[in-house]
């Protein structure tokens, strides 16, 4: 456990010191959201499950589920994927 | 993706229906799938759009989730294509059409001067038609320097000279330069101020020359206002030599100038009763086509043209337009006395002001309306002021002999 610690800290330090943006270095996962309706899913893994009520997308560091009403997926690309709709929630896993 | 690459390259919206829905998406995206307007029509059922190259690769992605495949719509250019194969004359049309604009693109169509004033525009064009620069010939047979040079080499006052081909155009920018020698050297030549008016001078300012007349004389056609020639005087009086200047002055005379105009009470008047046409044109080199009915008489024609262009710069030699026909008849009609004293007085108006325009100052209206039972006669006279003098040769005489004394020392 300590040592897991210690190697997340190294790996930070490093980031930070050579100046490499976070969310490419350490894989992580972007939302942007824009207003209720408009939201953009950068570097995702997979899609969990799509339903109109229920996005869950699985990251690389954990699930993101974006919930709301009519939700349609108008662009789906293997680095991004933008989520239209009435979005209620958004829960990080 | 409906946008231009989606039309240019082909969609497809397919529904995949199966229990492996999201799995198919994942598997697309490891397989580097594009899919845009994705949505869940049912529960177990995706509709998306697939580009035509994207939609061929969905065999082993189909195979491995076992979801069912429905083409739904199917959009673009090799659609369209491939429905139109029958249709020949279309794409020969299509065809025709880029070599028209191919071969049209190739030539001028349009010769635009600028910057020149004392030049005109067209006395330019003709002088590039006689170089063989015409509006229709090849592009490539142009140079744009050797124009410029013969441009400059044939105008003298042309002292700048751009040539460049924007798309169909050929741009012709010049520039006119003052030759300010010229204009000196004829500023000394020795010359005479001449009346070409009879009148009475007002004002008088002299800056260079002897005045012969001076304000409150008459001066009549022909009269030498200010002489060019001086004549250099002694103490004694006496002429000793005689000079050339060329005379300047700013002289004014006040003269009777006469107005005379008659109206007659009946005129032919235009009445439109509303009735209007309307036929189009089309217009290439010499031919022309009209739709429509042609001109006939008591039509009144009002045309609007318009030179077809793809872009500002490259302008089509096709020129399309409107003629707007109105019907209106001739019915003889007699102006009121008020309506034609009215008009008369406008008219004379009109000529005042043209005059003053002129630089003319009216000092007195003498000018009486006199209405008969035939016409309107405006006659009298205009007092008024203007400038006057002509430049006119001056005779210098013979420079009077030196006279030399006895001692030998010269007197003049």
């Amino acid at each position: 456990m300590k040592k897991e610690k210690e190697r997340k800290n190294w790996r930070g330090n490093l980031v930070t010191s050579l100046e490499v943006p976070g969310d490419l270095a350490m894989k992580e996962t972007i939302v942007t959201l824009t207003g209720r309706s408009h939201a953009i899913i950068c570097n995702y893994k997979s899609i969990l499950r799509y339903q109109q009520e229920e996005i869950i997308v699985l990251g690389f560091h954990g699930k993101i589920a974006i919930r709301g009403k009519r939700l349609m997926i108008p662009k789906y690309t293997p680095e991004e994927m933008q989520i239209e709709g009435m979005i209620s929630e958004i829960v990080m896993g | 993706m409906r946008d231009l690459t989606g039309f240019r390259k082909g969609i497809v919206r397919i529904r995949v229906q199966g229990e492996q829905t999201e799995r198919f998406l994942n598997l697309c995206k490891a397989r580097k799938i594009k899919i845009s307007s994705l949505d869940r029509t049912g529960e177990q059922s995706l509709e998306g759009d697939f580009g035509i190259q994207d939609f061929l690769r969905l065999s082993p992605i189909r195979r491995k989730t076992g979801v069912k495949i429905h083409i739904l719509e199917k959009h673009g250019l090799p659609f369209f294509f491939y429905r139109s194969k029958k249709r020949k004359a279309f794409f020969i049309g299509i065809f025709v059409c880029a070599l028209l604009l191919l071969g049209l693109s190739g030539r001028i169509w349009e010769i635009d001067v600028s910057g020149n004033a004392r030049n005109s525009t067209q006395e330019i064009l003709d002088f590039l038609k006689e170089e063989g620069i015409v509006h229709g010939m090849q592009r490539s047979k142009i140079s744009c320097n050797a124009i410029a040079a013969t441009i400059r080499e044939n105008y003298n006052d042309i002292t700048w000279v751009s040539v460049r081909i924007e798309g169909t155009r050929l741009v012709l920018t010049v520039k006119e330069g003052v030759f300010t020698e010229a204009v000196e050297k004829e500023k000394n030549t020795p010359c005479n101020l001449t009346a070409d008016q009879n009148g009475v001078i007002v004002r008088m300012i002299t800056r260079a020359g002897y005045p012969k007349l001076h304000v409150g004389e008459e001066c009549h056609i022909g009269d030498v206002l200010v002489s060019g020639c001086l004549e250099l005087k002694n103490d004694s009086q006496e002429v000793v030599r005689y000079e050339g200047v060329h005379a300047d002055a700013d002289i004014y005379i006040k003269r009777k100038k006469a107005y005379y105009r008659e109206i007659p009470l009946q005129y032919q008047s235009e009445e439109y009763d509303g009735r209007e046409r309307k036929s189009y044109f089309f217009k290439t080199g010499n031919t022309y086509l009209e739709f429509g009915k042609s001109a006939e008489k008591n039509w009144q024609n009002t045309v609007e043209e318009q030179i077809l262009r793809l872009t500002d710069s490259f302008r089509l030699p096709f020129t399309v337009g409107k003629i707007t026909r109105k019907y209106y008849e001739t019915v003889p009609r007699e102006y009121t006395e008020k309506e034609v004293r009215a008009l008369a007085w406008r008219t004379l108006q009109l000529y005042e002001e043209k005059l003053i325009e002129k630089g003319v100052q009216i000092s007195a209206n003498n000018v009486k309306i006199e209405v008969d039972h035939k016409t309107c006669i405006s006659k009298g006279f205009l007092e008024i002021i203007e400038k006057i003098g002509r430049e006119t040769p001056v005779e210098i005489p013979e420079q009077p002999a030196e006279r030399t004394t006895e001692d030998g020392e010269q007197h003049y």
